[in-house]
């Protein structure tokens, strides 16, 4: 029993760390990310090749995290000056871009096969249930990421993301440079989520192109969503939530008399079901400022 | 010896095939208060916006103190010290109206990440400072009993003080300020002028689209007309605003 919860929770700390870096995007900065993935498929990919080719496993996350971060700059290079929906609009292009890399060029990803056999952090040295080890680790890492994004989004720098959100004539207006700090919204956004990247793979020991489809980044739309935009906490709840709901449920399928098909069919309709309700009674999420939503421009 | 602060030539802006500013000319001298009036559809706006970099001008040159500047992006100009306000006031809504004025002081230590973290003694001192300078500003503007609540719960003319605030808080050579006076309550509206003058005292330099006559004669120094996309007339208050062509231009007749 106790495995199970840790195993869930190892998922959901790892959602939670991806989801709370597009809160940084989206939440404060007002950015429509719509490929968020495609930074934690870099993050995966780039953590196991580098360690297949002999790397120490914490420099090949390290070069996961800060090739995201390199991606997030390169996308936002060519889009940020442009209005939102634009953002959007590459960002997905540029997920789906990734994962069809990964799935095409066989010679470096192994395509649909995947990619398994790398090292994982102190592995040989714990001599406990590994699980254990990496639960502690997400968990201390997103304690971490927390604590700095908490830092970060009520400092000066955190004021102007927000004047951003809300207008960035105005941004412009008082002498801000919007541009750079979209960047730096977005390559930090991205970086988080290439850390999470590499949790994922120590955690599934297993990693294929299937893991990184554009779903995966509506999760955590759905994840910040929940918890309430611009709420760091509120996005650690909306993890727990959306992933114990949907591990949960999996792990029911033995009592229930549904195929594994429609079982799938039936959470994706529960989640849509929860946001419907969630936009009437809560619109703001579970941890949002409900007077945030009432103002008119 | 009185120095252009701002010089604009010949700056014409085409939207389509319609002419919105046509060959405007005119100059802002320092520590001068230029009114500027003009119809509905005159260009004033668009010319603000050419001005501070939120369009690009078709042809022509502006210079601010001195300094070719029709191309340099709006924040640059606003760290060289020229602010705008705007005509459709744009309060920070999810922001409490403190932290509205604190985003106005220009290269804050705390707005870059390294320095959060390696001087974060450097930037709570500056943020404290920057606090009470706010402070100071929402008391005058009667601002001061809502410092917490958001920005956008604001009534319109509390939206425009808040705007004019703001614009204070980044310690600006030259404001321009589009309808300042529209909503704001006539009590309020006199004080602001007066501020306005002691802020010209104190060396600033203004320019400001108003519509409303007797305050715009008030504050100005000078006053200029626009009218289909052109300065036409430019002079003393009282003077400009009997010609025969500013009457026509606010009291109907087609001009």
């Amino acid at each position: 029993m106790i495995d199970y919860l840790v195993a869930i929770s190892i998922i959901v700390g790892i959602f939670a760390i991806f989801a709370i870096g597009l809160n940084l995007e989206w939440g404060f900065t007002g950015l429509i990310n719509f490929g968020h993935v495609g930074f934690l498929a870099i993050g995966a990919y780039t953590t196991v090749l580098m360690n297949q080719s002999g790397a120490p496993i914490w420099l090949s996350m390290a070069s996961g995290v800060v090739l995201a971060a390199f991606f997030g700059l390169l996308v936002g290079i060519p889009t940020l000056r442009l209005r939102e929906d634009y953002l959007a609009i590459v960002t997905i292009g540029f997920s789906e871009i990734v994962r069809l890399f990964l799935l095409n060029e066989e010679w470096l990803t192994r395509g649909p096969m995947g990619l398994f056999g790398f090292d994982r952090p102190f592995e040989a040295m714990i001599p406990f249930d590994y699980n254990y080890f990496l639960f502690i680790l997400v968990f201390g890492s997103l304690a971490v990421i927390y604590v700095l994004l908490e830092k970060l989004v009520k400092s000066p720098w955190g004021r102007v993301l927000k004047s951003i959100r809300e207008d960035e004539d105005v941004a412009s207006a008082l002498g801000k440079d919007v541009f750079r700090y979209k960047i730096q919204a977005l390559m930090i956004g991205s970086a988080i989520a290439g850390l999470a990247g590499a949790f994922l793979a120590f955690n599934l020991q297993y990693i294929n192109p299937r893991n990184f489809i554009p779903m995966e980044t509506f999760y955590a739309w759905i994840i910040v969503v929940l918890g309430g935009s611009a709420r760091n906490k509120g996005t650690i709840l909306g993890a727990i939530i959306v992933q114990s709901f949907y591990t949960g449920t999996r792990y029911i399928q033995d009592y229930v008399p549904l195929a594994s098909h429609q079982m799938a069919a039936l959470r994706v309709m529960v989640i849509g079901l929860l946001l419907v309700l969630l936009m009437m009674y809560k619109p703001q999420g579970l941890l949002g400022k409900k007077e945030e939503l009432t103002l008119g421009q | 010896m009185v120095q252009e602060i701002l010089k604009v030539r010949d700056v014409k802006k085409y939207f389509g095939g319609v002419m919105a500013v046509d060959g405007a000319s005119f100059s802002v001298e320092e520590q001068t208060i230029k009114g500027l009036i003009g119809a509905n559809g005159a260009g004033k706006t668009t010319l603000f916006n050419l001005i501070t970099g939120y369009y690009k001008l078709d042809s022509g040159k502006i210079f601010f103190k001195g300094e070719r500047v029709e191309q340099l992006p709006t924040f640059k100009k606003a760290r060289i010290g020229m602010v705008r306000t705007f005509q459709l006031t744009k309060a920070l809504s999810r922001m409490t109206v403190l932290e509205n004025l604190l985003l106005g002081p220009k290269m804050q230590s705390g707005e870059q990440i390294y320095n959060i973290f390696l001087r974060p003694k450097m930037v709570a001192d500056e943020e404290a400072r920057v606090v009470e300078k706010a402070l100071e500003i929402l008391e005058f503007f009667d601002l001061i009993h809502m410092k917490d609540d958001y920005a956008g719960a604001l009534s319109g003319g509390q939206k425009r003080l808040l705007e004019m605030a703001r614009a204070l808080m980044t310690d600006p050579k030259m404001l321009l300020l589009d309808e300042p006076f529209a909503g704001v309550n006539p009590t309020l509206a006199r004080k602001l002028v007066r501020h306005i003058k002691e802020l010209k005292e104190r060396g600033m330099t203004f320019l400001i689209i108003e519509h409303d006559i007797p305050l715009i004669t008030e504050v100005s120094d000078i006053l200029s007309f626009m009218n289909h996309g052109r300065i036409i007339l430019e002079g003393p208050p009282e003077d400009v605003k009997h010609d025969p062509r500013v009457l026509d231009a606010y009291l109907g007749g087609g001009a």
